[in-house]
């Protein structure tokens, strides 16, 4: 049988050792790796290059589910299974969204995880049966259609991509404040807001990205 | 013939003095009653801080420790009850019979840290934790609840996320206890600088004017806080209502706070 290689992310102590006696028991599991903090589990993953990441939700450093976010991110991931003593479908949807493989409530550890940890694919991910698949797939389904309509700009507001308009277009902050009736310092507040969210640090930076965003055609 | 002035003279002085007396009696009154209702609501709002702190911290106390233990003990369980030989069917049982009270101690202390601090309004922030609230709060209820709740990105700071989120249980709470409401809606929307709540019920309503003036009836309390948690933040808080008319609660607070 082929081998699975194991990183364990949790900060009990005590869980631990249970998941540790659990996994041994399976002779194809093998357990290369234990951590207790969220952003060093990121860190593990790029250094043990696991198959599988086994992860706890209320993590220190970094919860899991911002931890399986940048797992998911980084080249050739591992699948990650969320274990987590959570139930509600918040956590299992945001889960699924961050690129999760897996699902399993703690305390069906006993009789879940090693099928999970096996069978586990982003596409069709493993949940524990206590679950309601079809609840959670439909509101995976809303989730994605949220993101759908205003997928365009992101991660802007509505009022930020009005002003990153106007700001493109070369107006002053006088003029766009009473264009869109509001304080002048409110004005320099979305453009701050715009700059910090977009990660840009100068004027150009900010018309190249609406350019480029069709928010304002190239030649003006 | 002694003038008015020279008959009348001295009492009117003294009454003028009197009189004047008074008022910078009671402008130092004033004075004081400004300062000391000022020294209470810092006070109420340390007050509201410091529950909110110890909630949050049994909450994290209960799922990290018993929480996590229990399920611990019933990984352990589950490893021994493999480890028993095939004659060893009443110890068997004993050890499933063990398994289910773990699984329904685990339930109710589930039940004990979502009521104390849902784990949802930490990890995932304030619109899923109202989704999760409102699913659970019409589960019990009855009364069908929408919630609209935009992301914020960054996330609000704690204290804003927390009174939010209690403002939204209060109204919710009059509404199933009071109004006799068969729908409910919350709204969070970002308004300019500032972040907009609006929690409405079609229930029966209420003379808001006759509720406010008895602190002490069952609504009256309800509004008290979620008036005190608003203002707390810098924010303002309004409630429409009327007999038949339902109940509409609109909050709104800066996103930052002057000064800081």
């Amino acid at each position: 049988m082929e081998r699975i290689t194991i990183l364990v992310a949790d900060d009990h102590t005590i869980v631990r050792q249970g998941l540790r006696a659990l996994l041994a028991a399976e002779s194809e599991l093998e357990v290369i790796g234990e951590v207790g903090d969220g952003r060093v589990a990121v860190e593990a993953v790029k250094e043990l290059h696991p198959e599988v990441v086994i992860m706890d939700i209320a993590l220190p450093g970094l919860n899991g589910i911002d931890a399986a976010r940048q797992i998911a991110s980084l080249s050739d991931p591992p699948r990650v299974i969320m274990l987590s003593m959570y139930t509600d479908l918040e956590h299992v949807v945001h889960s699924l969204r961050a690129g999760a493989s897996g699902y399993v409530r703690k305390e069906d550890a006993d009789v879940e995880l090693v099928a999970a940890v096996r069978t586990g694919r982003p596409e069709s991910p493993f949940l524990s049966p206590s679950f309601d698949r079809r609840l959670i797939e439909e509101h995976l389904r809303k989730a994605e259609a949220r993101v759908g309509q205003r997928e365009e700009y992101e991660p802007l507001t509505p009022r930020e991509r009005e002003v990153l308009q106007l700001v493109a277009e070369g107006r002053p902050n006088k003029q766009i404040a009473a264009m869109l009736e509001i304080a002048v310092r409110t004005v320099e507040a979305h453009r701050a807001s715009i700059m910090r969210k977009l990660n840009l640090t100068s004027q150009a930076g900010l018309v190249r990205y609406a350019v480029r965003k069709g928010i304002v055609p190239p030649d003006e | 013939m002694p003038s008015a002035a020279a008959v009348h003279g001295p009492s009117a002085i003294a009454d003028v003095a009197r009189a004047f007396h008074e008022l910078v009696q009671k402008a130092s009154l004033i004075r004081e009653l400004e300062s000391s209702s000022r020294r209470l609501a810092a006070l109420s709002a340390r007050v509201t801080q410091a529950q909110e702190e110890d909630r949050a911290r049994i909450a994290r106390e209960l799922h990290d420790g018993l929480g996590q233990a229990l399920t611990a003990v019933k990984m352990d369980l589950s490893a021994a009850g493999r480890q028993l030989g095939p004659e060893a069917t009443a110890t068997r049982r004993r050890v499933v019979d063990a398994r289910k009270l773990i699984d329904e101690s685990l339930e109710e202390l589930r039940r004990l840290v979502f009521d104390l601090r849902p784990p949802a309004l930490d990890t995932l922030g304030l619109a899923a934790a109202l989704e999760a609230y409102g699913r659970e709060w019409q589960e019990r209820t009855g009364v069908t609840v929408t919630v609209e709740a935009e992301r914020f990105e960054p996330r609000l700071p704690f204290e804003v996320e927390t009174a939010l989120y209690r403002i939204c249980q209060e109204a919710l709470a009059n509404a199933a206890k009071h109004a006799q409401a068969s729908r409910a809606t919350i709204r969070v929307a970002r308004e300019e600088d500032r972040v907009g709540v609006v929690v409405e019920d079609d229930g029966v309503g209420f003379d808001v004017a006759a509720s406010t003036e008895s602190e002490n009836g069952p609504v009256g309390v309800g509004l008290l806080s979620m008036e005190r948690r608003a203002a707390d933040l810098g924010g303002v808080f309004h409630i429409e209502s009327a007999p038949g008319r339902g109940t509409t609660v609109r909050v709104s607070v800066p996103l930052h706070r002057e000064g800081q």
